[in-house]
C-alpha cells in the first residue's frame, strides 16, 4: 500500500468522529421512521395514504421514478467513466456506484409496498405456481418487475466487481495490523484476490463488460418506469416521448446527488487530494450539461404539446402548466434546469457551499417533475371540490425513511469500505511515475 | 343455565303467529330463479313514504330480507323502486335499531310497559280520556285508522294529531278553496302534453315519483316517435329533478313565482280572478297551455301558497284537463288535514298543561318540528309520554317511555298508494327483539285488549270485503301485493270565490281563517271509515294555516328581494333573503338519516353526500362574497344557525335553499351531526318559505362532502343530445391491432337512455344493495374513495345562470378492447366468452394500474377492509365480499346472468330476452337501462343499439364499450316557451 492511498484506507477504517456519529444517528433515525412507515402500511394497508380514484398513484410512483432516476444517473455516470477510462473515474466512481446501489434499494421498496396486497408481490414473478397462470407479459408492470430486478443485479455487480481489488487491499491492510477478524471479513468478499497480473487482466475485462451491460440497462429501467405511464390512456401520460423525457430529466437528480455527495465526502473524509478541484469541476460541468439537456426536453414537451398534439393532450399539458399544479411544473424547470446553470461560473463549481445546495435542488426539481407528471397529469382542470391527492403523513414518512436508508447505506459504506477506488488511484500514480521516467 | 333459558325463550317464539312465508304467502313464481339456483322466497308487501305506500317485492335468503325490488303489479311502483324503499333492508338490520323498552332512558322489561299502559287506561277511563293525545305521522292505513277510531270511541275526550314536516298543507287548503274537498290532484303524465310546474316536482322524490316518472317517459317516448316532445315548463326556486328535465326552466324568486302564476291566469282570462298581474314569460306559457288544451296541466308544489294551488286548480278547469290529463282523487290519507295546524294545536295544548298522556307513534317531533314551535319544552310538561319508533331518536330521549316498533319489513299492516290503491303489508322477516310492540299492539293495550296485528289487518279487510270469499281474496292480496283498485277520480266543479287574490290579509303573516267545509266530514268511505267521523282533529275550525306565507307575494314582475332586513351586528345591514325549505333528496325530513346508503349517495344536482348545505345562486353568492364551502351564519326571526354555503347553478336569485333533515342529534352514529338542522330556522307554522333571512360569512370554512368533479372524463362530449326525431352522425370506423373476440353464444350489452334518466339515484343505491358495495363514510367520500359501482355524472350545459343538467349513469363499460385488461400484471381482470370484463378479486394484488387506465373511472379500490361491516344479514350472499387491497367494479350483475342461465338449463330452454335484469335496470323508474344479448338482433338491447341516438361514451378512444348510451332529446324549441 503506497503512501498515497493511506488516507483512504485510514478513512475507511477509522472509528469515526462526531460528524460521522451524527450522520449515523440521523440516518438511523430515518431508517427507524422507515420501519414504522412500512409496518403501518402492512398493518393498515395503502388506505393510510392519500390516494384515491383517480389518483391511484402518488408518492409511491413519484418516489420510485425519482430514486430510479438518481440511481440511473449515478450508474450511468460511473459506467461511462469506466468505459472511457476517464481520469475523473478514479475519484468519484466508487461512491457514484454506491449511491446508485443505495438509491436502487430505496426505489425497490415502492413497487412492492404500493400494492394493495404487497404480500402477493411475488405473483408478478414468472412462476405460475400460485394462480396457475403466467404473468401477463404485455403489462408494463411485469416489464417493471424485470426492470428493477435486472437493475439491482447489474448495479450491485458493477459496484462489487469494481470493489474486489480494494477489498483485497483492505484485507491486507487489516491483516498487517493484526485485526484478523476484519481481515477475514474483507477476505471473504475479496474472492481470493492476489494482485496477480492474470487477476488484473480478468478483472479489467469483467469490469468493462459489466459496465457495458449497465448502459442499456439504465436506459431500459428508466424507460420501463416511463412506459408504465405512457401505455395508459391518461392524456398527459400517453406520449411516445415520455421515456426519453424521463431518462433525460432524471440525469440532473442523479448527478446532483453525486455532486453533493462528492463535496460532502471530500471534506467529511479529508479526501481533498483524491477528489480534487478538477474532479469537482468536471462533475459540476456535467450537471450543468444534464440540466441543459433536461431543459431541451422541457422545451420539446412544451413546443410539441402546445403546437402539435391533439386537444386532449394539449388540454392535459395546459392543466399541468397553468392549473393548480403549475408550481410543480415550473418549479421543476427552475430547480432542475435553471438553477444548475449557475455552475457555469468557475468559482461556483469548486465551492462546496454552492455545489451542495445546487445539487440537492436539482434532485428536488426532478422530484417536482415526477409530481407534476404523476399527480397533476391526472388532475384535470379544476372543478370545485375535486378530490385532490394530498399526501398523507405515512407517505411523507416513507419518503423520509427511504432518504434515511439511502443516507445510512452511504454512511456505512464510507465507514467500512474505500470510498475512492484505491487501485485506480495506485494505477494513476504508477502511470504518472512511468510518464515522469519517460521524460 | 341462563343461556339455556334464553335459548328456550327464543325457541318459544318460533310459533307461526308472526311469520310471513311460507304460512301466509306463496312464492312468487315470476321471480323464481331470479337470484340463484336455490329459490329465494319473495314477498309482495308495501313500504310507506310520507304515509303513502309503494308496492315492493322483498327477496329473502335464509329468512333475511336482502333486496327490495318494485312490485310490477302495484300502480305506485310498476316494478321500480326509489332509494328509500331500497334502503329498507339496511335499516332492518341496522345495529342501532332500538330493541329494548326504555323508561327514562333505562332498559326495562316490556311487561313493565304493558302494566304502565294498563294503569294509564284505568286512569284515563275515569275522565273519558281527557288529556290523552295520540300523535302519529301521516296515516293512510285503514287498520291503524280503525284502531285509532276505536281508541277515540273509548276515550271521547281524547284527540288524534298527525305530524308530517313534509306535508303540503297549502295544497290541501288550495284544494278546499277550489273544490271544497281535500283531494289530491294527480296528473296523468301519459296524457299531458304541456305541464307547467309552479314549484311542483313530480319527478322528484315522493310517494308518487315512480309512477309519475314512468308516465312522463311513456309520453315522451310516444311523442318522440312523432318527432315531438311534451312540454314540461318548470318555474322553481331551487333546482329540482323535474327542473332538470324541463323543456323550459325558469328559476324564479318566490315573489316572482306568485306573479307568474297570476299572470298566466290573467293571460288565460280566467273567470273569477280577483287580481291580475303581468309577467314577461306568462303569454308564451299561456299560449302553450292553450295549445295543449285538455292535455295542458298546471301543478303547484311545495312553497306555493294555498292561493297558488287554488289558482292552479282553476287554470286546470279552464284548460279542461280535469278528468283527462289531471285526476282529482280523494285524498289517500285517512284524515287529510293541515299537519302544521295539527301539531301546533297539540303543542299549544301541551304547553297549556291540557295533555297528561301523549302517545307518539312513528313520529319524531322533538327533531322535525320547527324549533320555534317549542315542542321540546312542551313535551317536558307532559307527565306520561310514550314514544314508539325504530330508533332511540330525539323524541325517544325526551319521552318517559320508549318502545321499539317493528320494522316495516317485520310488521303486519296496510296502506294506500298516492292514488288510493290499497295494499297489505306482510312481514318478510321475524321481529328480532322480543320487546318490539307494533302500533296496533300499543293501541290495543290502550283499549285493554290484546290485539294480534295480523288479525287486526284481516279484521279491517274482512269488514271491507265481506266474509264471502274473504280467505281467497286475502291470499290473493298477499301474493299480488295489491288489495284493491285505485280510487275513482272525483268529478267536481270549481267553487266560486276560489280566488282571494294575493292581498296581504289573506296571504300575510296573520294567516287566514279556514272557511272551507269541516275537514272532519271529508274522509271518504273506506274500510274503517264508519268510525272516521269520530277521529276528529284536535282543533275546531281555527287552523292557522301554515305554508300560507308568501314573502314578497305582491303581484308584479319585480325581482326585488324582500324588504328591510334587521340590521346586522356589524352595523351594515346584510341583504335580506328568502329561506326556502325543501326536503333533502337523500334523507327527506331527516327520518332517513340513519340509512348509510342514502347518506353516502351523492344528492342529485348538488353532489353533496353525508350532509346538507345552504344552496344559493352563484351570482347571489358572489354578491355576498361567498365561495363554495364558506361557513355562513343564517339568521331568521332571532334564530341563528351556521351552514356551509353551496352555490348551485340554476338556483333562483335572492333566496337560499335550506334542505331539511340534517343535524340529527340522536338516532345513531350514521345520521347524527350530518349537516345542519334547518328546522331551527323554520317558522312555527311549518311554512316552506320564510322571508327576512340574513346571511353573513363567519370567515370560517366548512366545506361539505361532495363528489362534484371527482370523476371527470377526458375526451369528447360525454352526454350528447339530438333534436327530436334526429340522429347522431355515425362514428368513424375504428380499427384495432387486436383481433376481435369471437362470441358464439351470448354477447351481453347494456344501453342507457339519457333521455329517460331523471337522476333519481335509484340505480346507484340498487347496485349498492345488490352487490354488497361498502359504505365508506364522509371522510373517505371527500377524499374520492366512494365505492359506488354505478355513479351518476352530471353535465351542465348552456347559460351559467340557468344551465341544462344532464344526468348520466356510468357503470362499467365492459369494453370490447378494454384498456384495463392488458395492463394488469397478474391477469386479475380479463374478458370472458360472453363479452364481460371480469374482475377476479382473488387474483388481484392491487397495483391499481387498471384504474389508471380506465378512461371512464369506474373501477373502485378497496382502500380499507369493509368485509366486517358488510358481513351482516343484509348482504347479498350471491356476491362475494372483497378484501382490502383489491379492485372491484360493476359486473353486469353477473350472478343474475348465471342464475338465469342455470334456470334456463334446468328447464332445457334458451335464455329469453329480458329474463336477465340487472339490479340498476330493475330499479329504474323510467326504464332507462336496457340489458340483453347483442347477438340476438331481436333483443331489446340490440334494437336500442340500432337507434339513431345511439353512441358510445368516449368512443373515439377505440375501447368499443358494451355499455352505450342513447342521446338525450333536446327540443330545438328550447328557446321558446313551449
Amino acid at each position: 500500500v503506497s503512501l498515497a492511498v493511506t488516507p483512504v484506507v485510514e478513512a475507511a477504517l477509522r472509528p469515526g468522529g462526531w460528524g460521522f456519529r451524527l450522520a449515523l444517528a440521523g440516518s438511523a433515525a430515518g431508517v427507524a421512521v422507515l420501519a414504522v412507515a412500512v409496518a403501518a402500511l402492512l398493518v393498515w394497508g395503502v388506505g393510510i395514504w392519500g390516494n384515491n380514484i383517480p389518483h391511484v398513484w402518488g408518492f409511491d410512483l413519484i418516489a420510485y421514478a425519482w430514486w430510479i432516476g438518481i440511481a440511473n444517473a449515478a450508474s450511468l455516470f460511473a459506467a461511462v467513466l469506466v468505459l472511457r477510462r476517464h481520469g475523473l473515474r478514479t475519484a468519484v466512481n466508487r461512491f457514484a456506484e454506491a449511491a446508485a446501489l443505495a438509491a436502487i434499494l430505496a426505489a425497490a421498496f415502492y413497487p412492492v409496498l404500493h400494492l394493495g396486497r404487497p404480500f402477493l408481490a411475488q405473483w408478478t414473478f414468472p412462476y405460475p405456481a400460485y394462480t396457475g397462470l403466467w404473468p401477463q407479459f404485455g403489462s408494463p408492470l411485469v416489464w417493471d418487475f424485470w426492470g428493477i430486478v435486472s437493475h439491482v443485479t447489474v448495479t450491485s455487480l458493477f459496484w462489487f466487481v469494481g470493489l474486489i481489488p480494494d477489498l483485497g487491499a483492505m484485507r491486507d491492510a487489516a491483516a498487517a495490523r493484526g485485526r484478523v477478524a476484519v481481515a477475514r471479513a474483507y477476505g471473504l468478499f475479496a474472492l481470493g484476490w492476489r494482485d496477480s497480473v492474470a487477476h488484473w487482466h480478468r478483472h479489467q475485462a469483467t469490469y468493462r463488460l459489466v459496465a457495458a451491460l449497465v448502459l442499456p440497462l439504465l436506459l431500459w429501467a428508466q424507460t420501463v418506469v416511463a412506459l408504465e405511464f405512457a401505455t395508459t390512456l391518461v392524456p398527459a401520460w400517453h406520449q411516445a416521448r415520455l421515456p426519453a423525457h424521463v431518462v433525460v430529466t432524471g440525469l440532473p437528480s442523479g448527478l446532483g446527488v453525486v455532486l453533493a455527495l462528492a463535496a460532502v465526502l471530500r471534506s467529511g473524509l479529508s479526501l481533498e487530494a483524491h477528489i480534487d478541484d478538477r474532479d469537482m469541476d468536471l462533475l459540476a460541468r456535467l450537471l450543468g450539461c444534464a440540466a441543459l439537456a433536461a431543459g431541451a426536453s422541457y422545451a420539446h414537451e412544451l413546443a410539441v404539446g402546445l403546437l402539435r398534439e391533439d386537444a386532449a393532450t394539449r388540454g392535459a399539458l395546459l392543466a399541468r402548466i397553468a392549473g393548480p399544479g403549475a408550481p410543480a411544473f415550473w418549479g421543476a424547470i427552475l430547480l432542475a434546469v435553471l438553477v444548475p446553470q449557475w455552475l457555469w461560473r468557475r468559482a461556483a463549481r469548486t465551492d462546496p457551499l454552492q455545489v451542495i445546495p445546487i445539487g440537492l435542488l436539482a434532485a428536488a426539481g426532478v422530484w417536482l417533475d415526477r409530481w407534476s407528471l404523476v399527480v397533476d397529469g391526472v388532475r384535470s382542470a379544476v372543478p370545485r371540490g375535486v378530490a385532490a391527492y394530498v399526501p398523507a403523513p405515512a407517505e411523507w414518512a416513507l419518503l423520509g425513511g427511504t432518504v434515511g436508508l439511502f443516507a445510512l447505506l452511504l454512511v456505512l459504506f464510507g465507514h467500512a469500505i474505500p470510498a475512492v477506488s484505491m487501485f485506480e488511484t495506485l494505477h494513476e500514480e504508477s502511470e504518472a511515475e512511468v510518464e515522469a521516467e519517460e521524460r | 343455565m341462563g343461556a339455556s333459558l334464553a335459548l328456550a325463550a327464543l325457541a318459544g317464539c318460533d310459533g307461526p303467529a308472526e311469520f310471513g312465508h311460507p304460512l301466509y304467502a306463496r312464492p312468487r313464481s315470476a321471480d323464481a330463479g331470479a337470484a340463484g339456483v336455490v329459490e329465494p322466497a319473495t314477498y309482495a308487501t308495501v313500504l310507506d313514504l310520507d304515509g303513502l305506500g309503494r308496492g315492493v317485492l322483498v327477496r329473502t335468503r335464509a329468512g333475511h330480507p336482502i333486496r327490495i325490488e318494485g312490485n310490477p303489479a302495484h300502480p305506485a311502483s310498476l316494478g321500480a323502486t326509489d332509494i328509500f324503499a331500497e334502503s329498507a333492508v339496511l335499516s332492518l338490520h341496522a345495529p342501532e335499531r332500538s330493541r329494548r323498552v326504555l323508561r327514562q332512558g333505562r332498559a326495562v322489561p316490556a311487561e313493565t310497559l304493558d302494566a304502565a299502559l294498563a294503569a294509564a287506561r284505568v286512569e284515563l277511563s275515569g275522565r273519558a280520556g281527557a288529556g290523552l293525545r295520540i300523535l302519529t305521522g301521516p296515516v293512510s292505513s285503514p287498520t291503524l285508522t280503525r284502531l285509532i277510531a276505536s281508541v277515540l270511541a273509548d276515550f271521547p275526550a281524547a284527540q288524534w294529531h298527525q305530524h308530517d314536516p313534509l306535508a303540503e298543507d297549502a295544497a290541501l287548503v288550495g284544494a278546499l278553496r277550489a273544490h271544497g274537498q281535500p283531494l289530491m290532484a294527480v296528473p296523468d303524465l301519459t296524457r299531458a302534453r304541456c305541464v307547467l310546474c309552479l314549484g311542483a316536482d313530480p319527478l322528484g322524490a315522493g310517494p308518487a315519483q315512480l309512477r309519475l316518472a314512468r308516465d312522463w317517459i311513456t309520453a315522451r317516448q310516444a311523442e318522440r316517435q312523432a318527432g315531438r316532445q311534451p312540454a314540461l315548463l318548470v318555474a322553481e326556486f331551487s333546482p329540482s329533478l323535474t327542473g332538470a328535465r324541463a323543456t323550459r326552466r325558469l328559476p324564479l324568486p318566490p315573489g316572482e313565482m306568485a306573479a307568474l302564476a297570476r299572470a298566466v291566469a290573467t293571460a288565460l282570462e280566467l273567470p273569477g280572478l280577483a287580481a291580475t298581474a303581468r309577467h314577461a314569460e306568462a303569454p308564451g306559457i299561456a299560449a302553450a297551455l292553450v295549445e295543449a288544451g285538455p292535455a295542458g296541466v298546471v301543478l303547484a308544489g311545495r312553497g306555493a301558497p294555498a292561493g297558488m294551488h287554488a289558482l292552479a286548480h282553476a287554470i286546470n278547469h279552464r284548460l279542461g284537463c280535469v278528468g283527462t290529463a289531471l285526476h282529482l282523487l280523494p285524498h289517500p290519507l285517512a284524515r287529510p288535514e293541515p299537519m302544521a295546524a295539527s301539531i301546533g294545536a297539540l303543542a299549544a295544548a301541551m304547553t297549556a298543561g291540557a295533555v297528561t298522556h301523549l302517545l307518539i307513534l312513528g313520529a319524531n317531533p322533538a327533531y322535525d318540528t320547527a324549533t320555534a314551535l317549542g315542542f321540546v319544552e312542551a313535551l317536558r310538561r307532559v307527565p306520561f309520554t310514550l314514544h314508539g319508533g325504530l330508533l332511540v331518536d330525539e323524541t325517544a330521549a325526551l319521552s318517559q317511555w320508549h318502545v321499539p316498533l317493528p320494522h316495516p319489513l317485520q310488521a303486519w299492516g296496510d296502506s294506500l298508494a298516492f292514488e288510493g290503491t290499497p295494499a297489505i303489508r306482510q312481514p318478510a322477516a321475524r321481529a328480532t327483539a322480543v320487546a318490539v310492540r307494533s302500533e296496533v299492539e300499543l293501541l290495543g293495550m290502550l283499549l285493554g285488549r290484546t290485539i294480534d296485528p295480523r288479525e287486526a289487518v284481516r279484521e279491517t279487510w274482512r269488514e271491507a270485503w265481506g266474509e264471502a270469499g274473504f280467505e281467497a281474496r286475502w291470499a290473493q292480496a298477499l301474493e299480488e301485493g295489491v288489495a284493491g283498485p285505485a280510487a275513482q277520480p272525483l268529478t267536481l266543479a270549481l267553487l266560486p270565490g276560489w280566488d282571494r287574490g294575493d292581498a296581504p290579509q289573506d296571504e300575510g303573516a296573520s294567516g287566514p281563517v279556514m272557511q272551507g267545509p269541516d275537514l272532519r266530514l271529508a274522509g271518504r268511505m273506506r274500510p274503517g271509515a264508519e268510525a272516521h267521523g269520530r277521529a276528529r282533529p284536535g282543533h275546531d275550525g281555527e287552523e292557522v294555516l301554515g305554508s300560507e306565507r308568501d314573502p314578497g307575494g305582491s303581484a308584479g314582475t319585480s325581482r326585488q328581494p324582500a324588504e328591510a332586513a334587521p340590521a346586522g351586528s356589524n352595523g351594515q345591514s346584510p341583504p335580506a333573503l328568502t329561506a326556502v325549505f325543501v326536503p333533502d333528496p337523500g334523507v327527506r325530513d331527516g327520518a332517513w338519516a340513519h340509512e348509510a346508503w342514502l347518506q353516502e349517495v351523492p344528492r342529485p344536482l348538488t353532489r353533496l353526500a353525508w350532509g346538507n348545505a345552504a344552496l344559493l345562486e352563484p351570482a347571489t353568492a358572489t354578491r355576498l362574497g361567498l365561495a363554495a364551502g364558506d361557513e355562513i351564519a343564517l339568521e331568521l326571526a332571532g334564530q341563528e344557525i351556521t351552514a356551509p354555503a353551496w352555490p348551485v347553478p340554476g338556483h333562483a336569485p335572492d333566496c337560499v335553499t335550506l334542505p331539511l333533515g340534517g343535524g340529527r342529534r340522536a338516532g345513531g352514529p350514521v345520521g347524527e351531526g350530518r349537516g345542519f338542522d334547518a328546522y331551527a330556522l323554520r317558522p312555527a307554522d311549518g311554512a316552506w318559505l320564510a322571508s327576512g333571512l340574513t346571511v353573513r360569512a363567519t370567515g370560517r370554512r366548512a366545506p361539505p362532502v361532495t363528489t362534484e368533479g371527482h370523476y371527470r372524463l377526458e375526451g369528447s362530449d360525454p352526454a350528447r343530445a339530438v333534436a327530436p326525431g334526429a340522429s347522431l352522425p355515425d362514428p368513424p370506423r375504428d380499427t384495432s391491432l387486436h383481433p376481435d373476440w369471437p362470441y358464439p353464444g351470448h354477447a351481453w350489452g347494456m344501453v342507457i337512455d339519457l333521455d329517460a334518466c331523471i337522476g333519481c339515484n335509484a340505480c346507484a343505491v340498487a347496485c349498492q344493495a345488490e352487490n354488497n358495495v361498502p359504505v365508506v363514510g364522509p371522510a373517505a367520500v371527500a377524499r374520492g374513495r366512494a365505492m359506488h359501482w354505478l355513479r351518476i355524472d352530471h353535465h351542465r350545459r348552456g347559460p351559467a345562470d340557468n344551465p341544462d343538467t344532464v344526468f348520466q349513469p356510468v357503470p362499467c363499460m365492459h369494453c370490447e378492447q378494454a384498456p384495463c385488461e392488458p395492463v394488469c400484471p397478474v391477469n386479475a381482470t380479463l374478458h370472458d366468452h360472453e363479452g364481460l370484463n371480469l374482475m377476479v378479486h382473488a387474483r388481484c394484488i392491487g397495483t391499481r394500474t387498471c384504474a389508471n387506465n380506465c378512461p371512464y373511472k369506474v373501477r373502485r379500490f378497496n382502500w380499507a377492509d369493509h368485509r366486517r361491516a358488510l358481513d351482516r344479514p343484509a348482504r347479498n350472499p350471491e356476491v362475494p365480499l372483497r378484501p382490502r387491497g383489491v379492485m372491484e367494479k360493476c359486473t353486469y350483475c353477473q350472478h343474475r346472468i348465471v342464475a338465469a342461465r342455470t334456470a334456463a338449463s334446468v328447464e332445457d330452454r334458451a335464455l329469453r330476452d329480458g329474463e336477465i335484469e340487472t339490479a340498476c335496470q330493475r330499479a329504474c323508474p323510467t326504464r332507462a337501462i336496457t340489458f340483453g344479448d347483442l347477438n340476438d338482433p331481436a333483443s331489446a338491447v340490440a334494437r336500442a343499439r340500432a337507434d339513431g341516438r345511439h353512441y358510445a361514451l368516449l368512443g373515439e378512444l377505440g375501447t368499443r364499450p358494451r355499455t352505450t348510451y342513447l342521446a338525450r332529446v333536446e327540443p330545438d324549441a328550447k328557446e321558446r316557451p313551449a
